[in-house]
Protein backbone atom coordinates (compact mmCIF):
# COMPACT_ATOMS: atom_id res chain seq x y z
CA UNK A 1 0.00 0.00 0.00
CA UNK A 2 1.57 3.28 -1.07
CA UNK A 3 1.39 6.71 0.55
CA UNK A 4 -1.50 7.82 -1.65
CA UNK A 5 -3.62 4.82 -0.66
CA UNK A 6 -2.81 5.33 3.03
CA UNK A 7 -3.71 9.01 2.75
CA UNK A 8 -6.94 8.17 0.99
CA UNK A 9 -7.86 5.70 3.72
CA UNK A 10 -7.03 8.21 6.46
CA UNK A 11 -9.14 10.90 4.84
CA UNK A 12 -12.04 8.45 4.49
CA UNK A 13 -11.82 7.51 8.18
CA UNK A 14 -11.60 11.11 9.35
CA UNK A 15 -14.42 12.25 7.08
CA UNK A 16 -16.68 9.40 8.16
CA UNK A 17 -16.63 10.82 11.70
CA UNK A 18 -18.57 13.82 10.48
CA UNK A 19 -22.24 13.02 10.95
CA UNK A 20 -24.21 14.11 7.94
CA UNK A 21 -27.99 14.22 7.86
CA UNK A 22 -30.19 13.91 4.80
CA UNK A 23 -29.93 16.70 2.24
CA UNK A 24 -32.36 19.58 2.97
CA UNK A 25 -33.94 19.41 -0.47
CA UNK A 26 -36.85 21.70 0.38
CA UNK A 27 -34.54 24.46 1.59
CA UNK A 28 -32.24 24.11 -1.42
CA UNK A 29 -35.18 24.21 -3.85
CA UNK A 30 -36.70 27.23 -2.10
CA UNK A 31 -33.39 29.11 -2.17
CA UNK A 32 -32.92 28.25 -5.85
CA UNK A 33 -36.41 29.46 -6.70
CA UNK A 34 -35.77 32.73 -4.86
CA UNK A 35 -32.51 33.12 -6.78
CA UNK A 36 -34.34 32.48 -10.07
CA UNK A 37 -36.94 35.12 -9.20
CA UNK A 38 -34.21 37.62 -8.30
CA UNK A 39 -32.48 36.93 -11.59
CA UNK A 40 -35.73 37.31 -13.54
CA UNK A 41 -36.40 40.66 -11.85
CA UNK A 42 -32.87 41.84 -12.64
CA UNK A 43 -33.17 40.78 -16.28
CA UNK A 44 -36.57 42.49 -16.59
CA UNK A 45 -35.23 45.66 -15.00
CA UNK A 46 -32.20 45.69 -17.27
CA UNK A 47 -34.43 45.17 -20.32
CA UNK A 48 -36.73 48.00 -19.23
CA UNK A 49 -33.79 50.36 -18.69
CA UNK A 50 -32.35 49.45 -22.09
CA UNK A 51 -35.72 50.04 -23.76
CA UNK A 52 -36.19 53.41 -22.04
CA UNK A 53 -32.67 54.44 -23.06
CA UNK A 54 -33.30 53.38 -26.67
CA UNK A 55 -36.65 55.13 -26.93
CA UNK A 56 -35.29 58.23 -25.18
CA UNK A 57 -32.26 58.34 -27.46
CA UNK A 58 -34.44 57.95 -30.56
CA UNK A 59 -36.76 60.71 -29.33
CA UNK A 60 -33.80 63.00 -28.66
CA UNK A 61 -32.33 62.39 -32.10
CA UNK A 62 -35.73 62.94 -33.67
CA UNK A 63 -36.12 66.22 -31.75
CA UNK A 64 -32.72 67.42 -32.86
CA UNK A 65 -33.45 66.43 -36.46
CA UNK A 66 -36.80 68.23 -36.51
CA UNK A 67 -35.28 71.34 -35.03
CA UNK A 68 -32.98 71.61 -38.03
CA UNK A 69 -29.72 70.19 -36.82
CA UNK A 70 -29.02 68.49 -40.13
CA UNK A 71 -25.36 69.11 -40.78
CA UNK A 72 -22.30 68.90 -38.62
CA UNK A 73 -21.40 72.47 -39.54
CA UNK A 74 -24.56 73.91 -38.03
CA UNK A 75 -24.44 75.63 -34.67
CA UNK A 76 -27.42 76.03 -32.43
CA UNK A 77 -26.83 79.75 -32.14
CA UNK A 78 -27.21 80.13 -35.90
CA UNK A 79 -30.93 79.35 -35.79
CA UNK A 80 -33.16 81.92 -34.10
CA UNK A 81 -35.03 80.12 -31.35
CA UNK A 82 -38.03 82.40 -31.48
CA UNK A 83 -38.41 81.80 -35.19
CA UNK A 84 -38.23 78.03 -34.70
CA UNK A 85 -41.08 78.06 -32.26
CA UNK A 86 -43.27 80.20 -34.52
CA UNK A 87 -45.64 77.85 -36.30
CA UNK A 88 -46.26 80.05 -39.31
CA UNK A 89 -44.14 82.81 -40.70
CA UNK A 90 -45.34 85.56 -43.02
CA UNK A 91 -44.60 84.78 -46.63
CA UNK A 92 -42.03 86.75 -48.57
CA UNK A 93 -44.68 88.64 -50.47
CA UNK A 94 -47.40 89.03 -47.87
CA UNK A 95 -45.94 91.86 -45.87
CA UNK A 96 -43.87 94.91 -46.53
CA UNK A 97 -40.34 93.71 -47.04
CA UNK A 98 -37.83 94.96 -44.55
CA UNK A 99 -34.23 95.61 -45.33
CA UNK A 100 -32.20 92.48 -44.56
CA UNK A 101 -30.18 92.75 -41.39
CA UNK A 102 -26.49 91.90 -41.24
CA UNK A 103 -27.36 88.34 -40.23
CA UNK A 104 -29.65 87.70 -43.18
CA UNK A 105 -28.28 89.81 -46.04
CA UNK A 106 -27.23 87.64 -48.97
CA UNK A 107 -25.51 90.36 -50.93
CA UNK A 108 -22.01 89.37 -52.04
CA UNK A 109 -19.99 86.35 -53.07
CA UNK A 110 -20.39 83.05 -51.22
CA UNK A 111 -18.85 79.60 -51.23
CA UNK A 112 -21.28 76.72 -50.72
CA UNK A 113 -19.85 74.79 -47.79
CA UNK A 114 -22.72 72.34 -47.38
CA UNK A 115 -25.68 71.18 -49.43
CA UNK A 116 -28.17 68.98 -47.61
CA UNK A 117 -30.76 66.66 -49.16
CA UNK A 118 -34.30 66.15 -47.92
CA UNK A 119 -33.10 63.05 -46.06
CA UNK A 120 -30.51 65.08 -44.14
CA UNK A 121 -27.58 63.58 -46.05
CA UNK A 122 -24.86 65.75 -47.60
CA UNK A 123 -25.15 66.21 -51.37
CA UNK A 124 -21.82 67.97 -51.73
CA UNK A 125 -18.94 65.59 -52.53
CA UNK A 126 -15.53 66.37 -51.07
CA UNK A 127 -14.19 66.80 -54.61
CA UNK A 128 -16.54 69.79 -55.05
CA UNK A 129 -15.41 71.54 -51.86
CA UNK A 130 -14.70 75.21 -52.56
CA UNK A 131 -15.77 74.96 -56.23
CA UNK A 132 -19.49 75.57 -55.76
CA UNK A 133 -20.18 79.31 -55.45
CA UNK A 134 -23.12 81.71 -55.44
CA UNK A 135 -23.23 85.46 -55.88
CA UNK A 136 -26.19 87.61 -54.85
CA UNK A 137 -26.58 91.19 -56.04
CA UNK A 138 -29.74 93.32 -56.12
CA UNK A 139 -32.15 90.39 -56.46
CA UNK A 140 -30.05 88.52 -59.03
CA UNK A 141 -28.30 85.25 -58.31
CA UNK A 142 -25.41 83.73 -60.29
CA UNK A 143 -23.05 80.94 -59.47
CA UNK A 144 -21.42 77.73 -60.50
CA UNK A 145 -21.74 74.10 -59.52
CA UNK A 146 -18.14 73.49 -60.42
CA UNK A 147 -19.30 72.32 -63.85
CA UNK A 148 -22.26 74.39 -64.99
CA UNK A 149 -23.12 78.03 -64.38
CA UNK A 150 -26.39 78.73 -62.60
CA UNK A 151 -28.44 81.91 -62.59
CA UNK A 152 -31.79 83.25 -61.48
CA UNK A 153 -33.42 85.69 -59.09
CA UNK A 154 -34.27 85.65 -55.42
CA UNK A 155 -36.84 87.43 -53.29
CA UNK A 156 -36.06 88.35 -49.71
CA UNK A 157 -38.55 89.71 -47.20
CA UNK A 158 -40.10 89.19 -43.78
CA UNK A 159 -39.80 91.29 -40.66
CA UNK A 160 -36.07 90.71 -40.30
CA UNK A 161 -35.43 89.77 -43.90
CA UNK A 162 -35.37 86.15 -42.87
CA UNK A 163 -37.69 84.92 -45.61
CA UNK A 164 -36.14 84.12 -48.96
CA UNK A 165 -37.17 82.13 -51.99
CA UNK A 166 -35.86 81.38 -55.46
CA UNK A 167 -38.69 81.50 -58.02
CA UNK A 168 -38.69 78.34 -60.12
CA UNK A 169 -39.45 80.08 -63.40
CA UNK A 170 -36.40 82.36 -63.08
CA UNK A 171 -33.83 79.66 -62.31
CA UNK A 172 -31.64 78.20 -65.04
CA UNK A 173 -28.21 76.79 -65.81
CA UNK A 174 -25.88 75.88 -68.62
CA UNK A 175 -26.15 72.29 -69.75
CA UNK A 176 -22.73 70.72 -69.86
CA UNK A 177 -23.18 67.02 -69.21
CA UNK A 178 -21.31 66.20 -66.00
CA UNK A 179 -21.81 64.96 -62.49
CA UNK A 180 -22.65 67.86 -60.21
CA UNK A 181 -24.50 68.51 -56.95
CA UNK A 182 -28.23 69.31 -57.42
CA UNK A 183 -27.83 72.92 -56.35
CA UNK A 184 -30.82 74.42 -58.21
CA UNK A 185 -33.17 71.65 -57.14
CA UNK A 186 -32.35 72.30 -53.51
CA UNK A 187 -32.57 76.09 -53.83
CA UNK A 188 -36.21 75.62 -54.82
CA UNK A 189 -36.93 74.37 -51.29
CA UNK A 190 -35.33 77.39 -49.59
CA UNK A 191 -37.74 79.58 -47.58
CA UNK A 192 -35.64 81.18 -44.82
CA UNK A 193 -32.18 82.56 -44.20
CA UNK A 194 -30.23 82.99 -40.96
CA UNK A 195 -26.63 83.50 -40.09
CA UNK A 196 -23.88 85.47 -38.45
CA UNK A 197 -20.70 87.18 -39.54
CA UNK A 198 -19.40 85.49 -42.68
CA UNK A 199 -21.87 82.59 -42.54
CA UNK A 200 -25.40 82.18 -43.93
CA UNK A 201 -27.77 79.26 -43.66
CA UNK A 202 -30.55 78.78 -46.17
CA UNK A 203 -33.43 76.85 -44.57
CA UNK A 204 -36.40 74.90 -45.84
CA UNK A 205 -39.95 75.68 -44.66
CA UNK A 206 -39.39 73.63 -41.46
CA UNK A 207 -36.10 75.43 -40.78
CA UNK A 208 -34.02 72.44 -41.73
CA UNK A 209 -30.72 73.62 -43.18
CA UNK A 210 -30.50 73.25 -46.98
CA UNK A 211 -27.37 75.25 -47.80
CA UNK A 212 -24.50 76.61 -45.73
CA UNK A 213 -22.68 79.57 -47.26
CA UNK A 214 -19.34 81.06 -46.27
CA UNK A 215 -18.31 84.51 -47.41
CA UNK A 216 -15.83 84.18 -50.29
CA UNK A 217 -12.40 85.65 -49.50
CA UNK B 1 -37.43 13.00 -16.10
CA UNK B 2 -38.30 16.35 -14.56
CA UNK B 3 -35.30 18.56 -13.88
CA UNK B 4 -36.05 18.77 -10.14
CA UNK B 5 -36.34 14.97 -9.85
CA UNK B 6 -33.08 14.55 -11.70
CA UNK B 7 -31.49 17.07 -9.37
CA UNK B 8 -32.92 15.39 -6.26
CA UNK B 9 -31.56 12.01 -7.26
CA UNK B 10 -28.17 13.45 -8.00
CA UNK B 11 -28.00 15.35 -4.71
CA UNK B 12 -29.21 12.34 -2.72
CA UNK B 13 -26.30 10.30 -4.00
CA UNK B 14 -23.60 12.92 -3.43
CA UNK B 15 -24.69 15.03 -0.48
CA UNK B 16 -22.64 13.23 2.25
CA UNK B 17 -19.43 13.22 0.22
CA UNK B 18 -19.83 16.87 -0.75
CA UNK B 19 -20.34 17.90 2.89
CA UNK B 20 -17.40 15.83 4.10
CA UNK B 21 -15.23 17.23 1.31
CA UNK B 22 -16.07 20.71 2.59
CA UNK B 23 -15.11 19.60 6.12
CA UNK B 24 -11.76 18.34 4.88
CA UNK B 25 -11.26 21.63 3.07
CA UNK B 26 -11.42 23.29 6.49
CA UNK B 27 -15.06 24.00 7.28
CA UNK B 28 -16.77 23.11 10.54
CA UNK B 29 -19.69 20.70 9.88
CA UNK B 30 -22.46 23.32 10.09
CA UNK B 31 -20.54 25.64 7.82
CA UNK B 32 -19.85 22.73 5.45
CA UNK B 33 -23.57 21.97 5.12
CA UNK B 34 -24.31 25.62 4.45
CA UNK B 35 -21.54 25.78 1.88
CA UNK B 36 -22.84 22.72 0.06
CA UNK B 37 -26.39 24.11 0.17
CA UNK B 38 -25.13 27.29 -1.47
CA UNK B 39 -23.29 25.20 -4.05
CA UNK B 40 -26.33 23.10 -4.86
CA UNK B 41 -28.57 26.15 -5.01
CA UNK B 42 -26.28 27.67 -7.65
CA UNK B 43 -26.21 24.39 -9.52
CA UNK B 44 -30.02 24.07 -9.46
CA UNK B 45 -30.47 27.60 -10.80
CA UNK B 46 -28.27 26.61 -13.74
CA UNK B 47 -29.21 22.94 -13.78
CA UNK B 48 -29.57 22.75 -17.55
CA UNK B 49 -25.99 23.94 -17.88
CA UNK B 50 -24.84 21.46 -15.22
CA UNK B 51 -26.65 18.59 -16.94
CA UNK B 52 -25.01 19.38 -20.24
CA UNK B 53 -21.56 19.84 -18.72
CA UNK B 54 -18.94 17.46 -20.05
CA UNK B 55 -18.16 16.34 -16.51
CA UNK B 56 -20.96 17.07 -14.09
CA UNK B 57 -19.01 16.16 -10.95
CA UNK B 58 -16.08 18.35 -11.91
CA UNK B 59 -18.50 21.22 -12.59
CA UNK B 60 -20.18 20.88 -9.19
CA UNK B 61 -16.87 20.61 -7.34
CA UNK B 62 -15.74 23.72 -9.17
CA UNK B 63 -18.77 25.59 -7.81
CA UNK B 64 -18.04 24.15 -4.35
CA UNK B 65 -14.40 25.23 -4.38
CA UNK B 66 -15.33 28.72 -5.62
CA UNK B 67 -17.94 29.06 -2.88
CA UNK B 68 -15.40 27.87 -0.30
CA UNK B 69 -12.77 30.36 -1.47
CA UNK B 70 -15.38 33.15 -1.47
CA UNK B 71 -16.43 32.26 2.08
CA UNK B 72 -12.79 32.46 3.18
CA UNK B 73 -12.49 35.95 1.72
CA UNK B 74 -14.96 37.30 4.25
CA UNK B 75 -13.42 39.56 6.84
CA UNK B 76 -14.17 37.50 9.87
CA UNK B 77 -15.20 33.85 10.13
CA UNK B 78 -14.07 32.99 13.64
CA UNK B 79 -16.65 32.68 16.37
CA UNK B 80 -20.00 31.12 15.57
CA UNK B 81 -22.96 31.48 17.93
CA UNK B 82 -24.75 28.27 18.91
CA UNK B 83 -27.92 27.55 20.87
CA UNK B 84 -26.46 24.56 22.67
CA UNK B 85 -22.97 24.27 24.10
CA UNK B 86 -21.28 21.33 22.34
CA UNK B 87 -19.61 20.06 25.54
CA UNK B 88 -21.07 16.77 26.71
CA UNK B 89 -19.92 13.66 28.52
CA UNK B 90 -19.47 10.38 26.70
CA UNK B 91 -17.12 7.54 25.95
CA UNK B 92 -13.43 8.20 25.61
CA UNK B 93 -12.88 9.15 21.99
CA UNK B 94 -9.32 10.23 22.51
CA UNK B 95 -7.93 7.85 19.90
CA UNK B 96 -10.26 8.93 17.13
CA UNK B 97 -9.88 12.56 18.11
CA UNK B 98 -6.13 12.15 17.95
CA UNK B 99 -6.35 10.68 14.47
CA UNK B 100 -8.72 13.40 13.22
CA UNK B 101 -6.66 16.08 14.87
CA UNK B 102 -3.45 14.78 13.34
CA UNK B 103 -4.94 14.61 9.85
CA UNK B 104 -6.56 18.03 10.06
CA UNK B 105 -3.40 19.64 11.42
CA UNK B 106 -1.40 18.04 8.63
CA UNK B 107 -3.88 19.40 6.07
CA UNK B 108 -3.72 22.81 7.73
CA UNK B 109 -0.01 22.96 6.92
CA UNK B 110 -0.72 22.76 3.19
CA UNK B 111 -1.55 25.78 1.08
CA UNK B 112 -5.21 26.21 0.13
CA UNK B 113 -4.46 25.11 -3.43
CA UNK B 114 -2.56 22.02 -2.32
CA UNK B 115 -5.19 21.10 0.26
CA UNK B 116 -7.99 21.44 -2.29
CA UNK B 117 -6.13 19.25 -4.75
CA UNK B 118 -5.49 16.60 -2.08
CA UNK B 119 -9.12 16.51 -0.92
CA UNK B 120 -10.49 16.32 -4.47
CA UNK B 121 -8.00 13.62 -5.46
CA UNK B 122 -7.82 11.39 -2.40
CA UNK B 123 -11.23 11.85 -0.84
CA UNK B 124 -13.57 12.90 -3.65
CA UNK B 125 -11.65 10.58 -6.00
CA UNK B 126 -11.68 12.93 -8.96
CA UNK B 127 -9.16 12.30 -11.72
CA UNK B 128 -6.42 14.80 -12.43
CA UNK B 129 -8.26 16.12 -15.48
CA UNK B 130 -11.45 16.54 -13.43
CA UNK B 131 -9.52 18.39 -10.74
CA UNK B 132 -7.98 20.60 -13.41
CA UNK B 133 -11.50 21.47 -14.61
CA UNK B 134 -12.73 22.01 -11.06
CA UNK B 135 -9.84 24.30 -10.15
CA UNK B 136 -9.61 25.99 -13.54
CA UNK B 137 -5.91 25.11 -13.94
CA UNK B 138 -3.83 22.91 -16.25
CA UNK B 139 -3.50 19.18 -15.45
CA UNK B 140 0.24 19.69 -15.02
CA UNK B 141 -0.45 22.23 -12.29
CA UNK B 142 -2.62 19.68 -10.50
CA UNK B 143 0.19 17.12 -10.66
CA UNK B 144 2.73 19.52 -9.24
CA UNK B 145 0.38 20.61 -6.45
CA UNK B 146 -0.31 16.99 -5.50
CA UNK B 147 3.36 16.12 -5.63
CA UNK B 148 4.34 18.98 -3.35
CA UNK B 149 1.43 18.24 -1.01
CA UNK B 150 2.37 14.57 -0.69
CA UNK B 151 5.98 15.49 -0.04
CA UNK B 152 4.89 17.87 2.70
CA UNK B 153 2.51 15.33 4.26
CA UNK B 154 5.21 12.65 4.19
CA UNK B 155 7.35 14.84 6.44
CA UNK B 156 4.59 15.28 9.02
CA UNK B 157 5.61 13.23 12.11
CA UNK B 158 2.04 12.70 13.37
CA UNK B 159 0.88 11.34 10.04
CA UNK B 160 3.96 9.18 9.87
CA UNK B 161 3.00 7.71 13.23
CA UNK B 162 -0.55 7.04 12.01
CA UNK B 163 0.84 5.32 8.93
CA UNK B 164 3.13 3.30 11.20
CA UNK B 165 6.26 4.40 9.38
CA UNK B 166 7.97 6.16 12.25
Amino acid sequence: MNDADVLSELLERVAERTKVGPPPMTAIMARAHRARRRRAVMVSTAAAVAMIATVGGAWLLSSLHNSGVGTPAQTASAVPTAAMSTPRLPSATASTPAAPTNGTSLEGDWIVRALVGTDGQSLLPKSAAGRVTLTFAHGAMTGTTGCNSVFGTYEQGGAQGQDVRFPHEKLGSTAVGCSEPPLLARLLDVRHVSGSAGVRYLHAENWMIVVELRRAP
Amino acid sequence: MHADDDFSDWVGARWPRLVRSAVLLGCVPAEAEDLVQTTLERCLVNWQKVRLAEDRDAYVYRVLVNAFISSRRRRWIGERPTAAVPDRSGPDETVSVDERDAVMRALDQLTVNQRTAVVLRYYSHLGEKQIAVALGVAPGTVKSRLSRALKSLAQDPDLAELRGTS
